[in-house]
């Protein structure tokens, strides 16, 4: 997956805070005790249709497979978990109301044009967005998302 | 930079239209009253894309990409036109339309065409478009502002038309942007 600009992976560079700060731009470990399910290198993009799609990572380093149940955000009126399926040359959005499955000790990408979660009605906000990402075993994890620009390569 | 020429021409076997054949007609006319006409293009490289304003991933994805790629092509780009058709007319309004464009590139046009004129010309290009309605249960509790969120299964991808109006390639919208670039600067660099 080339061609991500520096503009780009300054984005996604996560940021160390001192201690005391909970959240992490678009990451946030989960503490539990060693081995957890993490998420990793988060960003929306908005458009000003006001929707939008966040891609992110899920690692799973414990020893059990876990799920993306659903997710939220104070800054839409809903979060999907969609999926575009290319069959031929046709590209559809398939919902997965059953979730994103992580297997024990591998992890879920979402990128464009594949898994992402679809944002109704955001209100966009400089400072990104919040999500609460609901995972079936590890429970719920809130993090905050950068917003990148539109006219950004995402890959 | 011929080599580089071949090599793209050689590649470029996997995208091509074949047979190679004129661009179909492709008119809209603005609000303003004037007319848009794919014709008044010539001598230019033309990328076409279908897509719509409510689709949060594929169209945003590809309007990015086509971003990157005008200016990754530099002073080439000067001879790129990037054309965005809506197939969702009913909730893109040119307005809209416009100002969603703007948001990845001012160079870039985009068009509204309705009923006959649109199906006509998706006939052409052999592109589809169907909504799909999510499960109307779901939302029963959802109070959304305006519209019933359907999205529109539609194909993607690039139509790419060369200097001499001829539809000469189709290339799919997962393309990389490196393999995209080459085949546009290889007809960028043929001359009329």
């Amino acid at each position: 997956m080339g061609g991500r600009g520096a503009r780009t992976l300054g984005v996604m560079l996560l940021v160390g805070l001192p201690g005391g700060c909970r959240t992490r731009e678009g990451a946030e470990p989960l503490r539990t005790s060693g081995a957890s399910v993490r998420v990793e290198r988060a960003r929306a993009r908005l458009t000003p249709a006001q929707v939008g799609a966040v891609y992110l990572s899920v690692v799973n380093a414990t020893e059990s497979a876990d799920r993306l149940l659903s997710a939220e955000s104070s800054s839409a009126t809903k979060v999907e978990l969609h999926e575009v399926v290319a069959r031929e040359d046709v590209l559809s959005m398939v919902m997965h109301p059953e979730g994103f499955p992580i297997p024990a000790g591998g992890r879920v990408e979402l990128v464009p044009g594949g898994k992402h979660l679809m944002l109704y009605n955001v209100r966009a906000s400089a400072d990104g967005i919040d999500l609460l990402l609901r995972f079936e075993k590890t429970g719920a994890v809130r993090l905050n998302v950068p917003v990148v620009a539109a006219d950004e390569d995402m890959r | 930079m011929l080599a580089v020429l071949l090599t793209g021409c050689w590649r470029d076997k996997d995208f091509a239209v074949e047979p190679a054949q004129e661009a179909p007609a492709l008119e809209a006319t603005r609000s303003s009253g004037t007319t848009f006409r794919l014709s008044a293009l010539r001598g230019k490289v033309v990328i076409l894309s279908f897509g719509y304003t409510a689709c949060p991933d594929v169209c945003p994805t590809t309007l990015s990409r086509l971003n990157n790629l005008q200016r990754r092509l530099g002073m080439l780009s000067q001879d790129l036109e990037v054309v965005f058709i809506t197939v969702d007319p009913e909730r893109d309004t040119e307005r809209r339309l416009n100002d969603y464009v703007n948001v990845f590139n001012r160079r870039f046009t985009a068009l509204r065409l309705e009923d006959e004129a649109l199906t006509k010309l998706l006939t052409a290009y052999r592109v589809t478009a169907t909504r799909r309605y999510p499960d109307s249960e779901r939302y029963s509790n959802h109070a959304f502002t305006g519209e019933m969120p359907y999205t529109v299964d539609h194909t993607g991808g690039y139509f790419v038309i060369d200097r001499g109006g001829t539809l000469r390639l189709r290339i799919p919208y997962d393309t990389p942007l490196e393999r995209l670039q080459e085949s546009v600067e290889g007809l960028l660099q043929e001359e009329l």
